[in-house]
Formats: C-alpha cells, structure tokens, sequence
C-alpha cells in the first residue's frame, strides 16, 4: 500500500473517530431533552477546531510509526497524478457537500427546528470527508 | 475504469537502463514512485510533458516509450 493511501485512510479512522463521539454527544443531548436549548453555533465551533488537533496528532502518530516501522518517507513532491485526484476527489467531496447543504437549507425553509439544521450539515461535513477520503483511495487504487 | 489506451514500455526501458529502480526514474523526472507504478499498470497516462522528460531520461523517442492503441472505428 502507498504512502498516499495510508495517508487516506488514516483521514477516514480520524472522520469516523471524531463524528463517531459528536454523535455520541448528540445522543446524550437528545436523552436528557437538551436538544432544543444548546447552543449549536458554539458546539460547531469546538467540533472544528477539535478535529484539526485530532487529526494533527494522528497524522504525527502515522508519519512516527511509518518511519519507524517500514523506513518510509513523505513523498517531497505533489505532482500532476496527485493533483489530478486531488481534483476529482475535492469535485466529488463538493457535490456531496452542496446536496447536504441544500437540505438542510430545505428544513429551515420547512420550518423544523435548528438543531436538525445543523446537524445535518455536520452530517454533511461528515459525509463530505468521507467522500474525500474513499475518492483518493479508489484513484490511487484504479487509477485515472 | 477503462485501460487507458496508451501503452507504454517503461518498465522494459529501465530494465535496459542498468535496472534502474522506479524511485530513481520517479526523482529524475520529478514525480511520486506511485504515479511511475500507475504508469507502468498503464492505469495514468502521463501529460506530454511528463512523457517527454521520460522519454528523455532513456535518451529515446517519445514513440519509442509511448505508443497509441486506436479504437475500432479510428482504424
């Protein structure tokens, strides 16, 4: 397995890691009824900064063990194959995004209640890095 | 995905080079170890600028690397 699609997996365990205790949170708000009362707008903000350190520490904990482990460095150069799936998988990503987006646009104009709002667009942002990840990983697997 | 159409004889071309490794092909065209691996499963197809710095690095013909397989109806 490449560099790139250790790099890309390793983004996907940090996703599901980070979104799996987000919705961990979500459900204990939901049990004890505090769903209505939080304050979305602050949970969205400590969500974001939380997953950059998350996946900070992780990519350090990768790039550590794959030196130690199987003498491996970072590839020096992004070149044009890596540009090329970097730019299906952000056009991918971003369809995935914009459909997420507009429905939760759709329950605000539906008039449900904000807290589905944003977590739908959690849900989206969520989705979008997954798409990300899984269309790096199939283009580095099949190629272009 | 489709094969891509354009066949290439790089892996015989380092062979034929004193075997050189595709790391040492990959520095010295300046790309990733991938994208030489993807090139010779013929899985990319490289840009015409990338097949020239290989072409030259072999000191042969672009031709002589790269050769294009037309479909049915372009024969």
């Amino acid at each position: 397995m490449s560099y790139q699609e250790k790099r890309n997996i390793l983004y996907l365990i940090s996703s599901l890691l980070v979104f799996t205790f987000y919705w961990l949170y979500v459900l204990q708000l939901n049990r004890e009824g505090d769903l209505e009362s939080t304050n979305w707008g602050i949970v969205i903000l400590v969500l974001v900064p939380v997953h950059v350190v998350v996946n900070v520490i992780l990519e350090v904990l990768f790039v550590i063990i794959n030196t130690v482990t199987e003498g491996e460095q970072e590839p020096s150069v992004v070149d044009e194959f890596d540009q090329s799936i970097q730019l299906r998988a952000t056009r991918n990503a971003y369809l995935v995004f914009i459909i997420g987006f507009l429905i939760a646009m759709g329950t605000v104009a539906l008039e449900m209640p904000m807290y589905v709002m944003f977590n739908l667009l959690v849900f989206s942002f969520f989705l979008t890095e997954v798409v990300w990840s899984t269309s790096h990983l199939y283009f580095y697997r099949r190629g272009l | 995905m489709a094969k891509s159409r354009i066949n290439n004889n790089i892996r015989a071309l380092r062979f034929h080079h004193g075997e050189m490794t595709q790391q040492e092909l990959a520095d010295k065209v300046g790309v990733t170890r991938q994208t030489i691996i993807a090139m010779e499963k013929e899985k990319y197809s490289p840009s015409l600028e990338l097949a020239f710095r290989i072409a030259r690095v072999f000191n042969v013909s672009l031709e002589e690397v790269f050769s294009y397989e037309p479909n049915e109806q372009e024969k």
